[in-house]
């Protein structure tokens, strides 16, 4: 009784396998220590091909009414105006006036019912498209990314996470393994070891790989296989990844910009953000913290999204204007929403039933809104949708094909939930 | 039938020797030559050549005690002719120190996964699977243990941190169970049959978490530490979200039957009953149970899953692989070895050192990494074995699918006959709930008693209180007969002890009375038992259908099973055999194309020598063109010029007629004038020369015209021979043409087919390593990558006196000198100790190395981090740089003596030429700055892939 949503392909053991043939008719290259990437016309190439993913995570949970959704004027709609924005006929609360400039590169989608209340299981739920079950896990966004559609010989960390925390390599990729678990760049901190230690000298350096090289030759010729591949180039792709360790170095961004996008954190992050998807990094998240706003949610809403409305809008602005933004996802998301309902302590609390999210670029349809609310924002009245159904667009819209699964050491594991699927209207 | 006899004598050999009864005969005789036998035997390719000796001792030492060996140990096994040294090398390993320590990381890592450890730490853990493996614990007593501790019992504590680790989650533990101990990923049969493997049923997952359903963790209170409590009630019940089908399930072992289970009445089925801060125990405990019955020998699955495991541990691959996915479609690679190595290791008791060193001692162990030569015979046998054992996979299908349907349709029969339990089922259940409502006064009565008994002891502990004060002041009040104060205390006293006394008889009645109450609730519960025992009654006779049904499902469905194996083999045959004969086709046509490659050039060259052969015709044609062409010229001046020598003549003789006309005509007019007369005369008597010479010129005129038409002829036809000549040619340039394209694509085709034989090739090299007949190529896992980095540098030694002074403290030296078994305790404790001061090290490398929490730390993945903490962390750099390999290295001179310790410190073997040749260049390039030359060289052969991976 085979069922038939799941797909027994071998198409990513194959795409793996093609990728080595050509590392391996590339060998002079690889062994000679000159990467491929490193000839710019190639990366150049490369780099128009390769599509990105970059994900702003507003931790704790951001209002839907103070953001995508406002309800002005009712007994839930709380102080704040909605103001026009550059898609006619679509409005967002007049705390995102930069962001509202932007939005003809954007869509919303207002009925996202995740019915998850809990920070933890919302974030898991939203960032792995399935929710959580005792003893299973599942990978994030990042490592899903990461793993479908990295360039495999790039030498570059395919899942960067920017917090204001420490560094260090997360534990969110699951059965698709550490290679792929996020790169936590702690406050904008290039990744460890990529420094040649000052006891071994340039020269001395290029001699000792020189040897290593010449030993795997020597041990290659006896037997060579896909695994010896991918552990002598991982030594080519660190070497890569030194020489362009400049990209995680905020500081060479021009005064200019760092103006633009601001000197506190967040305007640093986000202009890190860009460094590293215009350098060709497939997957970065920002997180920005916090909007867990049990009391006082108009002031605390006020506050956090005055600081992030600028640098947003001005990323999403100079990806549009760099052309990149047909290769690069954008999304805004949370755990959940907030409650209609605002308590007595002037807040919001948590609500994972009709919330909205953010997203654009890649395949999404520029000016989009998908889903309504009703008029108190308290259910979701057309095209309910959950993380499942958002995981599928997310990876749609880079190109993925999430009805194929992928091969982990023989067993076929579906890319995403096949009990889902993506919001068609959405796409284009 | 008769086609299904193989598969039931298989079973029935299988459940004989399982069961231990062909022990004796068997054990006699070393495994590792049948082992040897039976593959040999089944063996479609060719094998590779036994493994050198320096890369078996690297091999079997990273496999024994996950570590290398050091130079001095290398030099001797190289240089020892002893011709067992082999045997003899395999037992000095398992009798080391670091034997227990490397299986007890291989089974944690089997067992855990990496999991982050909660109630039990990873060296508690370590030490009890060290200790396992010291006192050689057989496996079903491991496994009987690490699946029924819970936790009490502080020798058998570590061994519930399979269980407690994991939560005591039931989902994660069936799963986990049925994939560590049973081989069996059954993670995708929760909500429906799997979607992928045929053979995994729904019931197959809800069997096993049946075993675990009733366990929770307990955490202790007062003792502030967690262990396992169980409860005597609950089913596991499942619904496919595919078909609807749903049921209950008691607990099951992969193809067996569901348990016959005793029933305890309530109330009369906890050894410690449940309450607050309790810690429950039922009388049957369904945890315990599997321990039971997974490891008393009959369980095929809990056996082949632990002697495929051990096989793939050490040949590198599973006979089934992945190993935790046994099922018919995914047959093992040798079903008579994987059978043979199960039953003896069962008739062995699941004695793991005696199997390990007969999986060492094997052929199959030692062979090369290195691909065997072109096996011609074998491509060619291929051809030759293929449409026969095609014939028979169309059989064998055609029986598995026939009994797959005889299966599906007993298995209908046994869901329509579980649909006749529910009235029966209902009835019980409400029988049970009532007695559950009889239940509640005992409880409560028993609640109500223990509050009553709270209260009395604290009255006696006032009474007492009193009493002692009362005798006190008593004292005070005769000492001081006149104090009025005292006087009245000791009459407040008397008159609190005569209440408290009676405040204490009131409560000795409620006691009294609850005991009664209890008692008569007790006689109620009693009473009530009846009804629920009929109910339970009737509702095992109902089932006794619907067991019948299932049972008779099992038996068609394990039938299919068998079935399905064999087809399952005979397809891994075929495909087998088929790429071979792709290969074998493939060098045919490689061979073909190069052939047509020659043919094809000499045509060109032939055609092209046509070329060249015409071209001379063609030349010769044109010549003979012009040369007539100056002879017609020739022959046209001449009869143009007797044409001119005729008309001249001609015209001479016309004007002399013309003028003997005129002269006739004045003659008439003047007859017999004699001048005219003469004149006449003279006249006719010039014409006649003249006519003459003229008729001469004439004649000689026409033969010049003969002449010259003549050598026209002799143009033309040159003219002619000419074009043809030119038009053959322009025929032979075409063929030249065609036979160039004809030479390019031969050409060009051969690269095609030479890379369709590559790709052919590394085919059949993966398949002959998986099956057995290559050495697989591994990785060294995270921990042995550790330990040899550390060990062939040089930084594990220098720890050795540090940890021989701590166990001196406990074992000294001195008292194990008369003590063989004592000395042995006190090596395997300083070798821990030296393991637990390196796990700083180690651990830094099982980060990055080792997978993610859970399943899959087998598989291989190279990242940049790795190779970034290997190229610019402090670690690798600084043992190069600072451990005792180096030390050596610096006083020795001769670089062949350099690159020979070296080579055979971290490679385990000695340097090529080509190697001592490059190790002296180094040494002379850098001489300036000798160590960090050195260190250098070391850093590059640890980095090397031959380094990184165990061959």
């Amino acid at each position: 009784m085979r069922c038939n949503y799941a797909c027994g392909s071998g198409e990513h053991t194959m795409a793996r396998r093609q990728f080595l043939g050509t590392m391996a008719a590339g060998t002079g290259a690889i062994f000679g220590g000159m990467s491929m990437l490193a000839r710019p016309a190639i990366s150049a190439e490369l780099n128009k091909q390769q599509k990105r993913v970059l994900v702003f995570n507003m931790h704790g949970g951001l209002s839907q009414l103070e953001s995508w959704d406002p309800k002005p004027g009712t007994p839930t709609g709380g102080p704040f105006r909605a103001i026009n924005t550059s898609v006619p006929g679509t409005q967002i609360c007049e705390l995102w006036p930069e962001t509202a400039k932007q939005m003809h590169r954007l869509a919303i989608v207002r009925s996202v019912n995740t019915g998850e209340d809990d920070h933890g299981k919302g974030i898991k739920a939203m960032m792995t498209g399935r929710r959580e079950m005792p003893g299973v896990e599942n990978p994030s966004l990042g490592a899903v990314v990461a793993k479908a559609v990295s360039n495999e010989a790039s030498g570059l960390p395919g899942h960067i996470q920017i917090t204001a925390g420490g560094g260090g390599r997360a534990n969110d990729s699951a059965y698709l393994g550490p290679k792929y678990a996020g790169l936590y760049l702690g406050n904008g901190q290039p990744p460890a070891n990529t420094v040649r230690p000052d006891a071994i000298a340039a020269a001395a350096d290029e001699q000792r790989n020189a040897m290593r090289r010449a030993a795997n030759e020597r041990f290659l010729s006896r037997r060579r296989t896909a695994m010896t591949d991918a552990y002598t180039y991982s030594y080519e792709q660190a070497q890569q990844l030194m020489a362009q360790r400049d990209i995680f170095d905020v500081s060479k961004e021009s005064e200019a910009d760092q103006a633009r996008y601001g000197k506190h954190d967040l305007g640093r992050h986000c202009l890190l953000a860009r460094r590293l998807i215009e350098s060709g990094i497939t997957y970065v998240q920002v997180s920005h913290s916090n909007y867990d706003s049990h009391n006082e949610n108009f002031i605390f809403h006020g506050e956090q999204i005055g600081e992030f409305d600028r640098p947003f809008a001005t990323i999403v602005s100079d990806l549009a204007d760099r052309g990149l933004l047909e290769s690069t996802l954008i999304v805004v998301l949370s755990e959940f929403g907030r409650t209609p309902n605002i308590n007595h302590l002037v807040g919001r609390d948590h609500w994972g039933k009709a919330w909205s999210v953010l997203l654009g670029g890649g395949r999404i349809v520029p000016g989009a809104v998908v889903g309504k609310t009703n008029d108190k924002g308290t259910e979701v009245t057309d095209r309910q949708v959950d993380h499942g159904h958002l995981f599928h667009t997310y990876l749609q819209a880079v190109g993925v094909d999430t009805s194929k699964s992928f091969d982990i050491g023989g067993r076929p594991i579906p890319i995403a939930d096949p009990a889902a699927s993506g919001i068609k209207e959405l796409l284009a | 039938m008769t086609t299904r006899l193989p598969a039931c004598c298989l079973i029935l050999f299988s459940f004989v020797a399982a069961t231990g009864r062909l022990a004796v005969v068997s054990a006699a005789e070393p495994l590792a030559p049948r082992i040897d036998q039976l593959i040999d035997a089944g063996q479609v390719g060719p094998v590779a050549s036994l493994a050198s000796d320096s890369d078996f001792l690297r091999r079997v030492t990273l496999d024994l005690t996950g570590d290398l060996p050091s130079s001095v140990e290398a030099r001797a096994f190289l240089d020892d002719a002893t011709p067992n040294k082999r045997e003899l090398l395999v037992d000095r390993l398992l009798a080391s120190p670091r034997y227990p320590i490397h299986m007890a990381n291989v089974f944690d890592v089997m067992l855990m996964e990496r999991r982050p450890a909660t109630h039990v730490t990873v060296i508690e853990w370590q030490k009890y699977l060290q200790e396992a493996f010291v006192a050689n614990k057989s496996y079903d007593q491991l496994a009987r243990e690490i699946l029924s501790s819970d936790g009490v019992n502080p020798a058998l504590r570590p061994a519930a941190k399979f269980v407690m680790d994991r939560a005591a989650e039931p989902n994660l533990l069936a799963r986990d169970t049925a994939r560590v101990f049973f081989g069996m990923d059954l993670q995708c049969a929760q909500c429906h049959d799997h979607p992928l493997v045929d053979h995994y049923l729904q019931t197959d997952y809800h069997g096993m978490y049946a075993f675990f359903q009733r366990t929770t963790l307990f955490a202790d209170a007062a003792q502030k530490t967690s262990f396992l409590a169980e409860t005597s009630h609950g089913d596991a019940s499942y619904k496919s979200v595919f078909t609807g089908d749903a049921g209950q399930t008691r607990p099951r072992l992969p193809g067996e039957n569901e348990l016959d289970e005793p029933r305890f009445r309530q109330g009369e089925d906890y050894t410690v009953a449940p309450a607050a801060n309790v810690r429950s125990v039922p009388k049957y405990s369904r945890r315990a149970k599997l321990a039971e019955l997974a490891t008393n020998g009959t369980n095929r699955q809990f056996n082949v899953n632990i002697t495929n495991r051990l096989w793939a541990q050490f040949m590198g691959r599973g006979l089934v692989h992945p190993v935790d996915l046994h099922h018919p479609d995914n047959p093992p690679s040798h079903p008579a070895v994987l059978d043979l190595i199960t039953n003896e290791f069962v008739a062995m008791k699941y004695d793991m050192r005696w199997l390990v060193r007969e999986l060492v001692l094997t052929k199959t162990y030692q062979r090369s990494i290195d691909l065997p030569a072109d096996p011609a015979p074998q491509l060619a046998a291929a051809v030759q074995q293929t449409p026969v054992v095609e014939a028979e996979h169309v059989r064998l299908k055609g029986v598995a699918d026939a009994s797959r349907k005889a299966a599906d349709a007993v298995r209908e029969e046994w869901k329509a006959a579980r649909k006749t339990l529910e009235p029966a089922e209902a009835a019980w259940k409400a029988a049970e709930a009532e007695v559950a409502k009889i239940k509640k006064p005992v409880e409560d009565a028993l609640v109500a008693l223990a509050a009553t008994a709270v209260a009395t002891t604290a009255k006696q502990t006032a009474i007492t209180a009193v009493n002692e004060a009362a005798a006190k002041t008593t004292e005070a009040a005769k000492l001081l007969p006149a104090d009025k104060e005292l006087a009245g205390a000791v009459a407040t006293f008397t008159a609190k002890q005569t209440q408290l006394a009676m405040e204490l008889a009131a409560l000795q009645k409620q006691a009294t009375d609850q005991t009664a109450a209890h008692a008569a609730a007790g006689v109620k519960l009693t009473e009530g038992y009846p009804p629920a025992d009929a109910a339970y009654a009737a509702l095992v006779e109902a089932a006794k259908p619907i067991d019948a049904a299932r049972a008779k499902f099992l038996v068609a469905w394990n039938q299919h099973k068998a079935d399905a194996a064999l087809a399952g083999a005979q397809k891994k045959k075929l495909e087998q055999l088929q790429a071979h004969v792709a290969l074998n086709t493939a060098i045919a046509s490689a061979a073909a194309a190069q052939a047509a490659v020659e043919p094809t050039k000499a045509e060109l060259a032939a055609a092209m020598l046509a070329v060249e052969q015409q071209q001379l015709e063609v030349t010769k044609q044109t010549t003979a063109v012009a040369e007539m062409d100056k002879v017609m010229v020739e022959a046209t001046k001449l009869f143009d010029e007797s044409k001119v020598a005729f008309v001249a003549k001609q015209g001479v003789v016309q004007s002399v007629v013309e003028a003997i006309a005129k002269t006739d005509a004045v003659l008439a007019k003047l007859p017999g004038d004699a001048e005219i007369t003469l004149v006449v005369a003279k006249l006719k008597e010039k014409h006649e020369p003249l006519a003459k010479e003229a008729a001469t010129l004439e004649q000689a005129m026409v033969a010049k015209d003969a002449a010259a038409k003549d050598v026209a002829g002799k143009l033309a036809a040159l003219k002619q021979t000419l074009v043809v000549a030119t038009t053959e040619m322009a025929t032979r340039q075409q063929t030249v043409t065609s036979k160039t394209n004809i030479v390019n694509q031969a050409v060009a085709a051969v690269p095609t087919t030479q890379a369709a034989v590559a790709s052919g090739r590394v085919q059949l090299a993966e398949l002959w390593t998986n099956a057995a007949g290559v050495r697989v190529l591994k990785q060294l896992n995270p921990e042995q990558l550790a330990w040899a980095a550390l060990q062939s540098t040089g930084v594990v030694e220098p720890q050795r006196p540090g940890a021989e002074a701590e166990i001196e403290k406990t074992i000294p030296k001195a008292s194990v000198a008369a003590d063989p078994a004592l000395a042995k305790t006190r090596e395997f404790k300083v070798a821990s100790q030296i393991h637990e001061i390196h796990r700083g090290n180690v651990n830094a490398f099982t980060l990055l190395y080792g997978g993610s929490a859970g399943p899959g730390q087998d598989d291989f993945f190279a990242s940049v981090d790795q190779a970034l903490f290997v190229a610019n962390g402090g670690s690798v750099i600084g043992w190069a740089g600072g451990g005792q390999l180096i030390g050596r290295l610096m006083p020795l001179i001769e670089p062949k003596a350099i690159a020979e310790e070296m080579y055979l410190s971290v490679l385990t073997r000695r340097p090529t030429d080509a190697e001592i040749a490059e190790t002296t260049h180094q040494l002379t390039a850098r001489a300036a700055e000798r160590p960090a030359a050195l260190r250098d060289l070391i850093w590059a052969l640890v980095t090397s892939a031959e380094f990184r991976f165990n061959h």
